[in-house]
């Protein structure tokens, strides 16, 4: 039933229970591919939150040791070979040879699975994929996903971890 | 008599509605949430005429539906209409709206006035409460309003009016998450119009490094059946005229 006087939430007298979601979504993503002897990582460099980006010039690869670096998690083995480790938000982790995460996770997997794991392909090569490829495959993947995500864009800051060292370099992407 | 909770004024907003909501909403019922549209559209008038631009990027949620979509829609020869909203509502409700501007014409044998259109879009528009998802003409994103109170003044010329416009799309393109891809633009001047369709391509797409071409064989055959095909006949059939008796 209704009452017979009105009720100002903003007047009333009754403690108020405030509370806050401490977890944002900053939109983003992330692709790493292991080779024989190398990973390389990269990650675009847009925050964002709604429809409004925060800077266009993010940082989101993490260099953990002398052949770490995190994203997901990439980094060379004991024995010297390339490795992927992705994580979910609650810390289950998965080794893996490719990986796509973030916002364009899920766009890119599916390419990945095909492009560098080969499937669904008849004629595939018995090479291991070669660091030149990996690097070129993973800028492409990247001009795809800035097409269709919107929280993808800017630029992508890419890591190429050998045995003697990490790589670094940028490569541009579209900004609207 | 006096009522507490209603007071008598002559004028003013009415909020009786709220407590009633306010109700409903602890009993359960979620109270629908303003749609943001994601696309800018803006107009200006000039010395000589009307300038409209638009960005053309339809978005689903976070994905990029349609890269170069046209959002200044076609009304009559004299006029043309930007739509932000719910796409398909702003094609069909502007293209019935054209029709029925052109019958319009038609019967009165002269060029449409604006007021005309706009009161047919309203009328629409308002017997349907807003379960027409369309935001027509004048939408805006303040950041194209922003440029637009910098630069506008009402004797600006069609060139410095145009480069107004395109900077005002462009900052909703690059700054709103919702706009993106090219800037049409499109020109109204007494006598004649302009549409120029992907005026600028602000963003250029990123050029692939490698070819994605499947060599042949890259398909599994699942299983082959080869048919002898032994007699070939063409056969000309004329077309059957429609019965217009």
């Amino acid at each position: 039933m209704f009452e017979a006087r009105p009720h100002y939430p903003d007047y009333s007298t009754a403690p108020v229970q405030h509370q806050f979601s401490p977890y944002a979504d900053n939109g983003g993503s992330v692709v790493a591919i292991a080779g024989e002897d190398f990973v390389v990582i990269g990650a675009d460099t847009r925050l964002s939150a709604g429809f409004s980006i925060y800077t266009r010039n993010q940082n989101k690869l993490f260099q953990l040791s002398k052949t770490t670096v995190l994203g997901c998690s990439v980094g060379l083995d004991n024995e010297g070979k390339g490795c992927v480790y992705s994580y979910d938000p609650i810390g289950h982790c998965e080794k893996a040879k490719y990986r796509a995460g973030g916002s364009a996770g899920a766009l890119l997997q599916p390419l990945l699975d095909n492009q560098i794991g080969q499937k669904n392909m008849e004629i595939a090569s018995k090479e291991p994929i070669s660091q030149e490829k990996a690097i070129a495959t993973l800028k492409d993947v990247f001009i795809s996903a800035a097409e269709r995500d919107i929280y993808t864009g800017d630029s992508v800051s890419i890591k190429v971890i050998t045995k003697d060292g990490i790589k670094e370099e940028t490569f541009e992407l579209r900004k609207d | 008599m006096f009522s507490v909770t209603y007071p008598e004024t002559a004028s003013g907003f009415s909020f009786e509605n709220c407590r009633r909501n306010a109700l409903l909403e602890t009993k359960g019922l979620s109270i629908p949430k303003a749609t943001k549209t994601g696309t800018t559209i803006v107009g200006i008038t000039y010395k000589d005429g009307v300038i409209l631009g638009a960005d053309t990027r339809a978005t689903e949620d976070t994905t990029v539906a349609d890269k170069n979509c046209e959002k200044i829609h076609y009304l009559a020869s004299n006029m043309y209409c930007c739509g932000a909203g719910t796409a398909a509502d702003t094609e069909t409700t502007t293209q019935m709206i054209s029709s029925q501007l052109e019958l319009h014409q038609l019967y009165t044998g002269r060029v449409c006035r604006v007021a005309t259109a706009n009161q047919m879009l309203k009328q629409y528009l308002f017997r349907y409460q807003g379960y027409i998802g369309a935001a027509l003409i004048l939408g805006g994103v303040d950041l194209a309003m922003a440029v637009f109170e910098s630069g506008w003044n009402k004797d600006i010329d069609e060139e410095a009016g145009i480069k107004l416009v395109r900077d005002a799309i462009a900052a909703g393109v690059f700054n709103d998450l919702g706009s993106g891809s090219n800037i049409d633009v499109c020109i109204i001047r007494k006598g004649s119009t302009d549409y120029r369709r992907t005026y600028d391509e602000a963003n250029k797409k990123g050029v692939r490094q490698q070819s994605y071409r499947y060599p042949r064989g890259t398909t599994r055959v699942l299983s082959t059946k080869v048919l002898d095909v032994e007699e070939v006949s063409v056969q000309r059939v004329e077309p059957e005229r429609m019965d217009t008796a």
